[in-house]
């Protein structure tokens, strides 16, 4: 049951998260715009809910990954793309913002590379998209 | 009272000089990280599924996942430390970054759907 509320508050999570990453990566198309709460508050969610699936990551293992692989292969290697992905978008959401934070301490020497927070954000806004998508049919297919 | 003024717009100066070269190395120590993470755990990934995790990355964590990441950071920070070192303040390289993370990007994402 806590393990249930768990997920609950993990998939919930993910989904803001989500959406949270694309805030900052449509405002930084601008290469001078400035969103470093926008960036901030994304990276801490995301964070915080890998922090989550970290936690929860080795009673799937022992429970319900077995279960999974021997009734359908097919979304138990969905949960484990899901969970590479997942980690991708944590460490760009962290270059995004460490990037990002430089560069609005750097005002006035904007270059090409301004762009980096913009393609890490982006890169982990969809990937997080595809990460929560594919957690979203694992967790309708089998739960705690 | 003009010479207190002008000593603490000195003051000010020199200290917004410090701040910005301490973040001068920033973006790219955190692009060169990211590429190198993404890389690394593609690398560590490909071993994996090929089923040659190396003793080192085995010993980290008894979770593959956990072991793949940590292997990866780890990886990551020195060569990414590295990377930066020998290019720092060369332009040229730099103005290659987004380009190089977001081709990291697609083929990081490539393999995961290729090889879960």
């Amino acid at each position: 049951m806590a393990l249930r509320l768990f997920e609950h508050i993990h998939g919930h999570l993910g989904w803001l998260s989500t959406l949270a990453l694309f805030h900052p990566a449509i405002l930084l198309r601008s290469a001078h715009r400035r969103a470093l709460l926008a960036a901030a508050i994304a990276t801490s969610l995301v964070t915080l809910t890998g922090l989550m699936g970290a936690l929860l990551y080795p009673a799937y293992r022992s429970l319900l990954k077995p279960g999974i692989f021997r009734t359908s292969p097919a979304f138990g290697n969905a949960f484990e793309r899901k969970e590479h992905l997942a980690m991708a978008v944590v460490a760009l959401a962290w270059v995004g913002l460490i990037a990002h934070f430089a560069e609005c301490r750097q005002r006035g020497n904007a270059t090409a590379r301004t762009r980096v927070a913009f393609v890490a954000y982006s890169g982990a806004a969809v990937l997080a998209a595809a990460s929560a998508g594919l957690g979203l049919a694992v967790a309708a297919f089998r739960t705690f | 009272m003009s010479a207190e003024l002008s000593g603490t717009n000195t003051i000010l100066v020199t200290q917004r000089r410090r701040v910005r070269a301490r973040t001068a190395f920033a973006t790219p120590l955190a692009s060169f990280v990211g590429l190198s993470f993404l890389y690394s755990y593609m690398l560590f990934h490909a071993l994996h599924v090929a089923q040659r995790d190396p003793q080192v990355v085995k010993a980290l964590s008894a979770i593959p996942l956990f072991a793949t990441c940590a292997a990866a950071a780890i990886t990551s920070l020195v060569l990414g430390g590295i990377s930066t070192l020998l290019t720092l303040g060369d332009e040229k390289w730099l103005a290659r970054l987004p380009n190089w993370l977001g081709l990291a990007i697609l083929l990081f994402t490539a393999e995961i759907l290729l090889f879960p």
